[in-house]
């Protein structure tokens, strides 16, 4: 059975893929880096590597999962670069509606720091599945293909992120 | 999946835990609902053909250059390992300098940290207040005192490999050596960096954290564990359903269960509240 966006077994019909892909890897880039721009080149980045694996398609089973755990080891690795203060203004910015009271909206505003602050220092495992989980586009079974995980695994993980969010976000607003 | 949206008939939302989980939840919410901006395929694949453009571009026009380059080096860096071997091997065969020894009678001295000297024994000798610390020393044979420039801390050793060094100048003998070692002041080792096991074990106990410190202790790990599984199974799996109310008088004539007792078996539950979807 073929997948969307295969041909044959060395051709990759792009736009295809890109139609049926781009919307869910731009969600899963945009989760780690909270930049649009950074994400659109992370997803970019992504169809660029499949092109150059473009003969190893074939043998992939789960076309989604792969392309989703490339699109999240680019966006790491571009995370490096991107500083994440810079990142979150504007999507804080997004987060309030226009017509919000000033004071609300800042108070809004700096819960939301707080909670990304609190899921970018959440173990590395933790925070994956929690932010795929959250997209609500990736079925559990395609989450567990993507980190290599059983299902329950994975519930584990977001169960433990979940808990661990709440009590370093408990500790810090006692502070 | 999607993670158990917490509402307001599960959580106590009025609770700071259950104010943290909305808050938790509004955010991953706003992270999925943010979409691409319009036009999104079509930069994507434009900037996919400038990308292939380019790649098939350079290559041909950089391959000997890149190769050049790479080879280059690989050659220093197979250089610099074949220096640093060398190295190594020349200063193992490097010539031991003799060591002096110490006379009966003599005391081994303290020695400060910028200098290493010992008490004149023959006649005539002193030590010297050169800047270069100097070791006059008594010997079996008569010769000229021997000068030794040596470091600050530096410790002055029998050379225990190289029994061929000693003679003909100077002798000692192994106890006098093990004395001079043992009055040697000692220098605190350098603090030796914390390895990983050990930074992350500092960060899990400055942490304080349930799970990391459940992790230390196998039988409170086990404990955890089982709570752990207890509130998970609470966390996914859908609420029971709310028992019925008692007070209220029954609707309708008929079957109606007498007040205060529970209702019959046979008869239908009452209609769930609305359950988040798993």
């Amino acid at each position: 059975m073929s997948q969307i966006g295969e041909t044959t077994h060395t051709e990759v019909d792009l736009p295809a893929l890109v139609h049926a892909h781009a919307a869910t890897l731009f969600r899963v880039a945009h989760s780690l880096l909270r930049n649009r721009a950074e994400a659109e080149d992370v997803v970019q980045d992504t169809f660029v590597r499949v092109l150059e694996r473009q003969a190893h398609l074939p043998s992939v089973r789960d076309l989604r999962p792969w392309l989703v755990r490339i699109a999240w080891n680019l966006a790491l690795d571009r995370r490096r670069r991107v500083r994440p203060e810079q990142a979150d203004t504007l999507f804080l910015h997004s987060l309030t509606a226009a017509d919000t009271p000033t004071d609300r909206a800042l108070g809004d505003k700096e819960q939301a720091r707080r909670v990304l602050d609190a899921i970018d220092r959440l173990p590395r495992a933790e925070r994956q599945a929690l932010l795929l989980s959250a997209l609500d586009e990736l079925s559990p079974a395609e989450i567990a293909s993507t980190m290599g995980k059983s299902e329950s695994a994975i519930r584990a993980l977001i169960f433990r992120a979940r808990t661990r969010l709440r009590d370093r976000l408990g500790k810090g607003a006692k502070r | 999946m999607s993670v158990r949206r917490p509402t307001r008939s599960h959580s106590a939302v009025d609770s700071p835990s259950g104010e943290l989980d909305l808050a938790v939840q509004r955010t991953l919410e706003a992270l999925s609902a943010t979409g691409p901006a319009p036009g999104f395929h079509e930069r994507i694949l434009r900037g996919i053909e400038r990308t292939e453009a380019q790649s098939a571009a350079v290559p041909r026009s950089l391959r000997p250059a890149l190769s050049f380059g790479w080879r280059t080096a690989a050659a220093l860096l197979l250089l610099l390992v074949a220096f640093a071997g060398w190295r190594q091997v020349a200063r193992r065969r490097a010539p031991i300098q003799p060591t002096p020894s110490l006379s009966a009678g003599a005391k081994p001295r303290q020695a400060s940290p910028s200098e290493i000297t010992l008490p004149a024994t023959s006649a005539g000798e002193t030590p010297s207040s050169a800047p270069t610390p100097r070791l006059a020393v008594e010997s079996t044979f008569p010769s000229a005192p021997i000068r030794l420039s040596v470091t600050n801390r530096a410790r002055v050793m029998p050379a225990a490999n190289e029994p061929a060094a000693l003679a003909p100048t100077a002798t000692r003998s192994a106890e006098e050596a093990a004395m001079e070692d043992w009055h040697t002041p000692s220098f605190p080792a350098p603090a030796m960096p914390l390895t990983a096991q050990e930074r992350m074990v500092r960060l899990m106990l400055r942490r304080g954290e349930k799970h990391d410190l459940a992790a230390l202790d196998s039988a409170a790990e086990l404990r955890f564990a089982q709570r752990e599984r207890a509130a998970m199974k609470d966390f996914f799996d859908p609420p029971p359903p709310p028992a019925p109310d008692l007070s209220l008088p029954p609707e309708g004539g008929g079957a109606a269960a007498p007040t205060g007792a529970a209702p019959s078996p046979g008869s239908a539950p009452p209609p769930l509240p609305s359950a988040p979807k798993p």
